[in-house]
């Protein structure tokens, strides 16, 4: 049950843990339950409430917490890393070996894995920053750039694609 | 009520998607006093037949309290109960004066049908 709980955004469990726990004692979740209990974690996660009071101004927020944003920022990072490893994968050298011909794009490993390396980093970074507000402003969430916000990222290692076939009298 | 502010008061209720539902049954259920969620989960599937999840029941809490129409009270034994407040007061009668005007409106037509 910790497990599921644990899906749920840090702000979210310090408010709600405690007395959420206690009423899964009481009523132990069946699977429905835990089917529900996953989807209410997604919610929170889509759309964070302000669950505790808001600081001041900026100055007001504790050090620990500007630093999480952090992990933001090299996930935006990761981007452009990413960008520039499919610019070097399609630019790599045509081969023609026993699997055809094909262009190799493994030169942009090295690349494609640093940029997967910065993107990961700000998701993990995401899943523990708590919720930042400046105060009076709850529609208007202060937050830094998010790890999961700008997670979205291709699915494709560069130059590990299939081999792009051409005629061989091309 | 339902005539001042009636339509901010469902745009608000409107504005919580899938939680809308589950929202009104936890301020009906809380108009009949303080409960902690335990109690609502049992007393809303009284009400509505319907069991409500513990996912569903914590998401519709979350927004009531951010939007001011119920609050968290000091915590017994790690539950802790919520009440209603002026404005959820407000909001579910605003929401029950339309569904009565719903039911009122439907059953004449009904009426009118049959003869």
């Amino acid at each position: 049950m910790t497990r599921l709980i644990a899906l749920y955004p840090q702000t979210w469990r310090d408010r709600y843990e405690e007395e959420f726990l206690a009423l899964l004692a009481e009523r132990p979740p069946d699977p429905l339950d835990r089917v529900d209990i996953v989807r209410g974690a997604i919610d929170a996660r889509l759309h964070p409430a302000p669950l505790e009071p808001q600081p001041s101004r900026v100055s007001d927020v504790p050090e620990g917490r500007l630093d999480n944003r952090r992990p933001g920022w090299l996930t935006l990072l990761g981007i452009p890393v990413w960008f520039a490893a499919v610019v070097v994968a399609v630019n790599g050298p045509i081969v023609t070996d026993s699997w055809g011909t094909y262009r190799d794009g493994t030169a942009a490993h090295p690349l494609a894995f640093i940029a997967i390396g910065l993107l990961l980093v700000g998701v993990g970074g995401g899943r523990r920053r708590p919720a930042v507000e400046l105060a009076g402003t709850h529609r208007h969430r202060y937050r830094g750039p998010r790890g999961p916000a700008v997670g979205v990222h291709p699915v494709v290692l560069p130059g590990g694609g299939g081999p792009v076939r051409r005629p061989r009298d091309a | 009520l339902a005539s001042d502010g009636g339509g901010d008061v469902n745009q608000e209720m409107a504005g919580f998607g899938r939680f809308a539902e589950p929202s009104l049954y936890i301020l009906l259920s809380l108009a009949g006093g303080p409960k902690h969620g335990y109690a609502i989960m049992t007393d809303v599937e009284e009400i509505s037949g319907v069991p409500l999840g513990p996912g569903t029941l914590y998401g519709a809490l979350a927004r009531l309290e951010q939007r001011g129409m119920i609050e968290a009270l000091e915590p017994v034994d790690r539950r802790r109960p919520y009440r209603l407040t002026g404005l959820g007061a407000t909001t579910l009668k605003t929401q029950l004066d339309g569904l009565a005007g719903f039911a009122r409106t439907g059953l004449e037509r009904l009426r009118e049908a049959a003869r």
